[in-house]
């Protein structure tokens, strides 16, 4: 409710559309990551990976889960251009839903993460006392645990399928993002433009969301691209131990389990979705790593 | 009526050292002093002496340990939230810092405006407002659409100077507002707060370590060392320190003709004591060149000598 309202009155006659902003800094994220080749590189590889998932249903040559019986471990063909798989089905169809589930999935696995460590973090860091404390302890007992291990055990007792795999994965990955964002609401909380907002009636509310919450959100913004790519890996590789994707979902990593067992007789059965999984892993690496450059260009260390 | 009255104010911060260990860090140490409407209060020192915590106590931006500061009648440090905000209409702040002071990702004009929307301002009226404001420090209406960045200093802080004078304040804490701008920009600004300070009758408490910058603007003149007051004198009568400290900063001001200067030895000898561990009797002893064996057991406490002067030496008679 508050948080509405104060990001209503934040919105002045003197506020300037973040890429009205940017033109006339002349020197912009935007302009600095453009020069970025690699960075560009990424940026088209995952517009095209993202278009292929959007238009899925006009993409795709047949139906991703048909099985045609009579076609097993078919070679590349007019119908198939890139063969079927152990079933019959459409390796190429499969791919091509697949970037839409694979995708999907990370990105709302994300958007959980996000909605869990971005008010934690904020919390811990700005109320500071018992409720940091509380929070940072928590965090502490989460990271104790190697991650994926967590998450898988944690998918494992909820029962296999790909919304327990995003809902695991939520629980374990939050932990990293409170704590970078702790640490900058505690750096940025100590500045003088959030002394002098308080000496100047802004709220708490007022406070977070015009002052605190857009002076940290550049670098989530890079973590959170980076960890698109992590993500992906994560799901695939739930997926691949038959805890994520349920057949005949078309996910690339439940894609490589299925070819496993004839990895010697029709290797494209797991190539092709390994090579997915891998161009759009590098495809958010490189886009982050970019970004990482053009919002600040004094932030050295890998995040 | 006095507009502001500190007494007895105190602020101790807990450093811990190592495990077990905690020292108490005493940053302002029992100030008190008064501030009539329309007058100004130099408060100078060195650096750490705790003038600029004693500037933030002043708006409650933190907590006092212990004290009062008695702001229009109301004891700021105890009340609570809701009058606070209110109170803090007429108190305002500006910092040295000026480009962290301005919020990067906003304009400034968005930040000038901030204090009007708080309060209620209709949004028609804000715009036309903010332009009056940038006017009145000296800056172009047009500049509220840029960003902090592209703004030089001295600009900077004049949009710093225009949002403290949005709510039309009775008082402002001037935190070394000019320290961190180049020489050739300094005069001006000190010029604009004297200027704004006659038309709308302000109250300052100009918080510098240059006793030029100070002597200029201010009425009156504090001079504190580790987190106490050593003597309150009238800006006028500064030649005319009696406190040994004092004197000694008056004499490192560099007079206007380099074939007065007496000497160039430094004024005062050594680096201020730890204020975790202040030395016994007046903090001062250490370094004073007057010092007796009464200075190192006994802390002088500050009483007046004529109208208007306090000291707090035992060597003053």
């Amino acid at each position: 409710m508050g948080l509405v309202r104060e990001a209503e009155r934040g919105a002045g006659c003197w506020e300037r559309a973040a890429g009205e902003g940017a033109a006339v800094r002349g020197d912009s994220a935007w302009a600095r990551l453009k020069r970025d080749r690699l960075a560009l590189a990424g940026l088209v590889m995952l517009s095209i990976v993202v278009a292929v998932a959007v238009l899925a249903p006009y993409l795709a040559p047949n139906d991703p889960v048909k099985v045609d019986l009579q076609h097993r471990l078919a070679p590349p063909s007019a119908q198939y251009p890139l063969g079927t798989d152990h079933l019959g089905r459409c390796i190429l169809s499969r791919l091509i839903y697949g970037a839409r589930v694979s995708l999907g999935t990370a990105a709302l696995a994300l958007t959980a993460v996000l909605l869990l460590g971005l008010p934690l973090g904020i919390l811990a860091g700005y109320c500071g006392g018992w409720v940091d404390n509380l929070i940072m302890r928590l965090v502490d007992i989460l990271l104790a645990f190697p991650g994926l291990v967590l998450a898988l055990v944690i998918a494992g007792t909820l029962g296999p399928g790909l919304l327990n795999v995003m809902l695991a994965l939520a629980l374990v990955w939050w932990v990293g993002y409170a704590r970078v964002i702790r640490g900058m609401v505690l750096a940025v909380k100590e500045k003088e433009f959030v002394l002098a907002a308080r000496a100047c009636g802004t709220s708490r509310w007022g406070i977070i969301i015009r002052h605190i919450l857009p002076n940290v959100l550049s670098p989530v913004i890079v973590l959170a691209t980076l960890d698109m790519g992590k993500l992906i890996l994560a799901i695939s590789g739930l997926s691949f131990l038959g805890l994520g994707a349920q057949p005949p979902t078309p996910e690339w990593g439940a894609m490589l389990n299925d070819g496993r067992p004839y990895l010697q007789v029709a290797p494209q059965l797991t190539l092709y979705p390994g090579l997915c999984i891998m161009t759009v892993v590098l495809a958010f690496n490189l886009l982050g790593d970019g970004l990482r450059d053009a919002l600040d260009p004094r932030l050295t260390t890998r995040l | 009526m006095k507009l502001l009255e500190v007494k007895g104010l105190v602020k101790h911060y807990v450093r811990k050292r190592g495990l077990a260990r905690r020292e108490t860090i005493r940053a302002v140490d029992g100030v008190s002093f008064s501030l009539a409407p329309g007058e100004t209060l130099g408060l100078v020192g060195e650096s750490g002496c705790g003038k600029s915590t004693l500037g933030r106590l002043i708006l409650r931006l933190e907590e006092p340990t212990a004290g009062e500061v008695i702001f229009e009648g109301v004891n700021i440090a105890t009340c609570g939230e809701k009058e606070l905000r209110e109170r803090r209409r007429h108190l305002q702040i500006v910092f040295q810092d000026a480009y962290s002071s301005l919020n990067p990702r906003r304009t400034v004009g968005a930040s000038v405006e901030e204090p009007l929307a708080n309060f209620g301002v209709p949004r028609s009226e804000r715009r036309e407002q903010v332009r009056e404001l940038l006017q009145l420090v000296g800056l172009n209406p047009e500049e509220a659409a840029k960003y902090p960045h592209e703004l030089s200093g001295g600009q900077r802080q004049r949009v710093n100077l225009a949002r403290a004078l949005a709510l039309q304040p009775k008082l402002i804490v001037c935190d070394e507002p000019v320290s961190s701008l180049d020489v050739s920009i300094r005069a001006q600004i000190l010029k604009l707060f004297r200027e704004l300070k006659e038309r709308f009758r302000l109250s300052y408490l100009f918080i510098s370590h240059d006793l030029a910058a100070v002597s200029c603007l201010a009425d009156r003149v504090a001079v504190m060392y580790l987190g106490k007051i050593m003597e309150i004198l009238p800006a006028e009568a500064l030649s005319q320190a009696r406190h040994p400290y004092t004197r000694a900063l008056w004499r490192s001001v560099l007079p206007p003709d380099p074939r007065n200067r007496a000497t160039l030895e430094p004024a005062v000898k050594g680096e201020p004591p730890d204020p975790a561990n202040p030395p016994s009797g007046c903090r001062f002893h250490p370094r004073c060149p007057q010092a007796q064996e009464l200075c190192r057991w006994e802390e002088p406490v500050l009483r007046e000598i004529k109208g208007g002067h306090l000291v707090a030496c035992h060597m003053v008679v």
